[in-house]
């Protein structure tokens, strides 16, 4: 297996090209567990997902087992999911609500805080390197927790910038997605979509805002919706919702080319939208009431005029903000990925409107998605590919030459541009070439 | 709900072998892809609905694996069936063991996700899904509820709920019918 110092990890990644190793090779998967998911901010909960006290979600941050708890004075802990005494995960499920935590072991107890509440049998402990005040007998806290418009995001390290800093401007995606709520607030709906597929996480971030790949990857989809239009509406006919999430995905390259693509630091980027969430009929008429009774007119109008497809959050969250979508990306090994989908109702917002929501959901992110099997199997088919050993270059060259330094925030490309990717892979490097 | 026949035993007239033979047919239709006379088992109204957790209440409040009308069963069959649908490049296999068929001793009670879908009787089932792709088979499994409405001298589908007992697993897509 390859060793890498500092100098070799550089030399994956090109301006315009990255070596195939950084998606096969598992050394390199390791050390991004260690360097980028110990490192970066990690999404890891909805505050709704953990709505009153004692609330909580067991997830991972990388490879490290986290729970996201609600302790009874309202704050939101993220707690190392580890009993301070022999190492037993504490929590054994995905979620629930506590007084306290429990281990199954040797019944220590915790506070939803994390910090130690009673251990059996107290004698004994005298003169030992054991103390029920030390939070390492405790279950430990993470470094750093926070949390922008109930947008959890944990860091395994101490130092290094704010989650504001961190998430920069690229934060106008989350806005997005909140401010459409006439309550300014989400709400995670029940249940969710746990897809797996065989391909390395990054093959799917790549993915999210590569606009050439939709009409070429989803003609079969496309297709099922513009046969049906075809077979059962007439002509000219506004599509149902179910026919514009699958035939918009076959828009021309003009289309593609035009839409906006923003490229933002630490790996962040975001495309403009292809199913634009504004509409006329009466559900969404009784909507923008909503909205104009709470925000007024203008900033209605300034909050509905934004429409944008994917946004995402390096290195482990994507938002669809205008269909309140939120997908979690988990690497599980250099070829296997999970990816944990929630859908969002919108705080204040008729009903009817959040059934949209629920069709998006449908049609798009669940495991029998009639849109995503085939993504499914260009990812698993890059992973079967990159094996082959051809060249060892993979080409991210599309519009390279052709970035725009809109400001010192953020560079902005053409629609059909690789520079998402490319954003990516320069915030990979930083992050892999630091060894401490 | 329209239900004529609120208990088990006063489906003593009724031909059960007729009910299961209706289900048999169906799996034997989705085994052999036969998809056009699988849809034409079910009323234009239908609802074909497959929970993402255990005991789920609604279609509403929760998100489904699948929760399709007439008109997404229409557009699956049309995608599935496409040249250019590559995720069926090696297509998916499957097989089908329908078994333990009765009356639902709840009539659906509890279980039509508030739908209150126009049915004459609730059949329950469990079933059994080998499903083969390219290097790998894997096994769904579960009750399956089937609301039918009478429709002539035969039986039509109005409704069809699956609650697998892995429905809140991590899984790869699933691109065929359960």
């Amino acid at each position: 297996m390859a060793q890498y110092d500092a100098a070799a990890i550089r030399a994956l990644i090109e301006p315009d090209r990255v070596h195939r190793n950084i998606y096969v090779d598992p050394a390199l998967f390791d050390l991004e567990m260690e360097r980028i998911f110990t490192r970066a901010w990690i999404w890891v909960a909805h505050e709704s997902q953990v709505k009153n006290p004692g609330d909580y979600v067991a997830t991972t941050i990388g490879r490290q087992p986290v729970v996201v708890s609600r302790h009874t004075d309202g704050n939101i802990h993220v707690l190392y999911n580890r009993c301070g005494h022999r190492g037993a995960k504490v929590v054994g499920d995905r979620e629930g609500n506590v007084k306290f935590f429990r281990c199954c072991y040797h019944g220590w107890t915790y506070r939803t805080d994390g910090s130690l509440l009673a251990v059996p049998l107290r004698s004994g402990y005298e003169g030992t390197t054991f103390d029920m005040k030390d939070p390492r007998y405790g279950m430990m806290r993470v470094p750093r927790v926070e949390n922008y418009r109930g947008f959890v995001f944990a860091s395994l390290t101490e130092s290094g910038p704010s989650l504001a800093e961190y998430l920069g401007d690229a934060r106008s995606s989350i806005d997005d997605m909140v401010d459409r709520s006439p309550e300014g607030w989400l709400e995670v709906v029940g249940g969710c979509f746990r897809v797996v597929f065989r391909a390395n996480w990054k093959i799917f971030l790549e993915n999210l805002n590569d606009t050439m790949h939709p009409m070429v990857v989803h003609e079969s989809s496309v297709e099922a919706g513009k046969i049906w239009a075809k077979e059962h509406l007439p002509e000219g006919a506004p599509d149902p919702l179910p026919v514009r999430f699958t035939r918009n995905n076959g828009f021309p390259y003009e289309f593609w080319q035009k839409l906006v693509l923003q490229a933002h630091p630490n790996g962040h980027s975001f495309m403009g939208g292809i199913f634009p969430p504004r509409r006329t009929d009466p559900v969404f008429m009784e909507y923008m009431a909503a909205m104009e009774k709470a925000y007024g007119k203008a900033r209605t109008e300034e909050i509905l005029a934004v429409d944008r497809h994917n946004t995402i959050f390096y290195p482990n969250v994507s938002i669809q903000s205008g269909y309140q979508q939120l997908r979690h990306i988990r690497p599980l090994a250099v070829d296997r990925t999970q990816m944990d989908v929630y859908a969002f109702r919108l705080k204040g917002a008729p009903d009817e409107f959040y059934k949209h929501t629920l069709i998006y959901s449908n049609v798009v992110n669940s495991p029998s998605s009639i849109v995503m099997p085939d993504d499914h199997e260009a990812y698993n088919r890059v992973q079967e590919g990159l094996v082959a050993q051809a060249s060892d270059w993979v080409s991210l060259a599309r519009d390279a030459r052709r970035d725009r330094h809109d400001n010192k925030e953020w560079v902005s490309a053409v629609g059909t541009s690789e520079l998402p990717m490319r954003n990516q892979y320069q915030t990979w490097v930083r992050y892999m070439a630091a060894e401490a | 709900m329209t239900l004529t026949i609120g208990k088990t035993e006063a489906a003593s007239g009724l031909d059960l072998r007729a009910l299961e033979q209706l289900l048999y047919r169906e799996a034997l239709l989705l085994d052999e892809k036969r998809w056009q006379e699988w849809l034409a088992l079910y009323t234009d109204d239908c609802f074909y609905w497959v929970p993402s957790v255990m005991g789920q209440k609604d279609p509403v409040n929760t998100v489904s694996l699948y929760a399709e009308d007439r008109m997404r069963l229409e557009m699956r069959i049309i995608r599935v069936t496409h040249p250019r649908a590559f995720s069926q490049d090696f297509p998916t296999r499957m097989s089908h063991v329908v078994g333990n068929v009765m009356l639902d001793p709840e009539n659906g009670k509890g279980s039509d996700g508030g739908l209150n879908p126009k049915a004459d009787l609730v059949v329950r089932s469990s079933v059994h899904i080998l499903e083969y792709r390219k290097e790998d088979q894997r096994l769904f499994g579960g009750t399956v509820r089937h609301w039918l409405r009478r429709d002539g001298a035969d039986w039509k589908i109005a409704m069809k709920r699956i609650d697998l007992i892995n429905c809140d697993a991590p899984m790869e897509v699933v691109q065929l019918f359960l």
